[in-house]
């Protein structure tokens, strides 16, 4: 897939297929394979053959070889204890690797304070649980916790802490006790203390975890925003709906190693690979390429993101139909076994 | 939503906008003159002047004033009986009731009733000021305020890290104890014992284990060891100044008289 990964930093990066000429087999490679092909350009953040074990001897990290491309929102999917809350905690220096390392825009980090400070500046990390991150008595105190540590003076603190609440839109919260907020407004107010420090990474654990449907619309709204300013985002998740509906790059984990990596229509059309990560197809993409081995969908149909636009795809191909003469309806050869060969829909124009 | 009433009212009354200091510096005064003048009329002007504070600058109905004071004030009560119950040898003079005890008798006599009184009167005031200002200032506006006037940083950070962690642990403690209960672990005397035995080990871990995560989460944020964070900028108020000086001014007037005059 030459140019696809080349193109720099258009809002969405990865084009939904990579619908290059060359419709060989090439295209429909299974994802893990692309991983170990391709490095990635331009790496805000990455690890190299990093190993680590926690002292009661649990391995969370095997030889862990990843990296974040810059300027994406690159979601990290993998089962409960799949290693991603270790890996955030290596990406903010919490964590030092016992082998290998990390990379922050190609240079090895380092562990001296200095160095940490640096790296804590420029990768905001939010943590799945927004209590254990609160730690002031009021929404406006805490925010303006981590402007004070980079030792900026009080009104550019004040400056940074007012767009900070501007962006997670949490105006009406700034003066409640932290105590007295829904769990979902202490996420945003916990992303707003990260974001005051004015990352280029945010990096956000599980962030939609136990939120309702209408906090995890705000949520992703507001990641959006915030990469629509030029942030790099990285989310973990297991919810693999929202993976597919908002990022443009997913990386797959399992037992502290990668199991795959690529534009989510790629990844998640492997069946093999989110079966042995412990994950399911989403319903979306999995209604898709049901649809397309049935032939209602058109075998070079550009696999959709959200029920919206596989219902835009259906709708399509039901008005086709009705226009087209009978007999090509049945769907005669549509190449069922390979159907999930060509999620990347590049395949067979 | 407020677990702790008195912090919700803290949050939302009148005066939570008026600057901390003149709240701190109202309740310091007024309890430091009503303990240093222990006179009876002084204690019950200053309750007075501590009602008036929390009903009609800051809004908050009588009712809830009384909840909150009755039960101190109860314990107070039941303390001060033992000062009014006293033994003193038989026949003594003064004794207003009596119980004879062998060569000793225990009853109440008028100087050990009006020790009583004054010892109820004085923590009484000096329980209602303190609340007045608990109900009026919430922490963080404590927490400031001392700040701004220098108090040990450690002091300070461990006054902010156990407000919050208060409501953390408690939430912890709530969903334990009720996720107890739907298994019937209060049901009976022993198995109430023993699962308040296990929520106190378990809290105690989970609190060390919050403690962890929040280390780490304030280093992911640059911390250093100095939990700073921005100051609010509270303003003055001429007017409540003007309603301190007044008040604690005759407050310490009362004291003075009452002192000179040889009344108290």
């Amino acid at each position: 897939m030459p140019g696809v990964h080349g193109g720099d930093h258009g809002p969405t990066p990865y084009p939904r297929a990579p619908g290059g000429e060359d419709e060989g087999p090439l295209a429909a490679a299974p994802a893990r394979r692309a991983v170990a092909g391709e490095p990635l350009p331009d790496a805000v953040l990455a690890v190299e053959g990093v190993t680590f074990a926690y002292q009661d001897g649990t391995v969370a990290l095997r030889d862990l070889t990843l990296a974040v491309p810059r300027h994406r929102k690159t979601a990290i999917l993998g089962a409960n204890g799949s290693g991603k809350s270790t890996l955030f905690l290596h990406l903010d220096g919490i964590l030092k690797p016992q082998r290998g390392r990390v990379l922050l825009g190609g240079q090895p980090v380092g562990y001296e304070r200095a160095a940490l400070n640096d790296l804590r500046r420029r990768v905001g990390l939010v943590f799945q649980d927004p209590d254990s991150q609160l730690f002031a008595a009021s929404v406006r105190q805490d925010i303006s916790f981590g402007p004070i540590n980079l030792g900026l003076p009080d009104d550019v603190v004040r400056q940074k802490v007012a767009a900070a609440v501007a962006d997670t839109q949490i105006e009406d919260l700034v003066d409640r006790p932290t105590h007295l907020l829904s769990y979902g407004q202490k996420k945003r107010v916990a992303i707003a203390g990260v974001l005051a420090m004015e990352p280029e990474v945010i990096v956000a654990d599980e962030p939609t975890a136990g939120l309702d449907p209408e906090a995890t619309a705000r949520l992703v709204g507001l990641l959006d925003r915030l990469h629509a300013h030029g942030r790099t985002i990285v989310i973990s998740t297991h919810d693999v709906e929202m993976a597919l509906a908002w990022a443009d790059h997913v990386l797959v984990m399992r037992r502290g190693e990668l199991l795959g990596a690529g534009p989510p229509e790629t990844v998640f059309a492997d069946e093999d690979l989110l079966k042995s990560a412990r994950l399911v197809t989403p319903i979306v993409l999995d209604t898709f390429l049901r649809l397309r081995r049935l032939g209602v969908l058109d075998a070079a149909a550009t696999p959709p993101r959200t029920a919206a636009e596989l219902a835009d795809l259906v709708a399509a191909a039901v008005s086709t139909e009705h226009d087209a003469p009978p007999s090509r309806r049945v769907p005669s050869d549509a190449g069922v076994p390979a159907a999930a060969e060509q999620a990347t829909g590049s395949a067979a124009g | 939503m407020n677990p702790f009433p008195i912090d919700a009212y803290a949050y939302a009354n009148r005066l939570r906008w008026a600057h901390p200091a003149e709240k701190i510096v109202f309740a310091i005064v007024t309890v430091v003159i009503c303990l240093v003048s222990r006179s009876p009329l002084v204690c019950l002007l200053g309750l007075l002047w501590a009602t008036l504070e929390v009903t009609l600058l800051a809004g908050i109905p009588l009712g809830a004033f009384w909840y909150f004071i009755r039960v101190p004030v109860g314990f107070i009560f039941t303390g001060v009986i033992t000062l009014a119950v006293i033994g003193v040898p038989a026949g003594a003079p003064g004794a207003l009731v009596a119980l004879p005890l062998g060569p000793w008798e225990i009853g109440i006599t008028a100087a050990s009733l009006a020790q009583a009184g004054q010892v109820f009167l004085i923590s009484f005031a000096s329980v209602g000021i303190t609340l007045g200002l608990a109900l009026t200032t919430p922490m963080v506006d404590l927490t400031e305020q001392l700040r701004r006037w220098h108090v040990p940083q450690l002091f300070v950070e461990l006054m902010t890290l156990i407000y919050r962690f208060i409501f953390v642990l408690l939430e912890t403690a709530q969903a334990m104890r009720i996720a107890q209960e739907a298994r019937l672990g209060y049901s009976t005397w022993g198995r109430w014992l023993r699962s308040v035995g296990m929520l106190a080990s378990n809290l105690f871990l989970r609190a060390n284990t919050r403690a962890t995560n929040l280390f780490t989460a304030l280093s992911a944020r640059g911390y250093t060891g100095e939990l700073r964070v921005l100051q609010a900028e509270p303003v003055w108020s001429r007017r409540n100044i003007a309603l301190i000086a007044v008040a604690d001014g005759l407050l310490l007037v009362l004291a003075v008289g009452l002192k000179l005059g040889g009344l108290a």
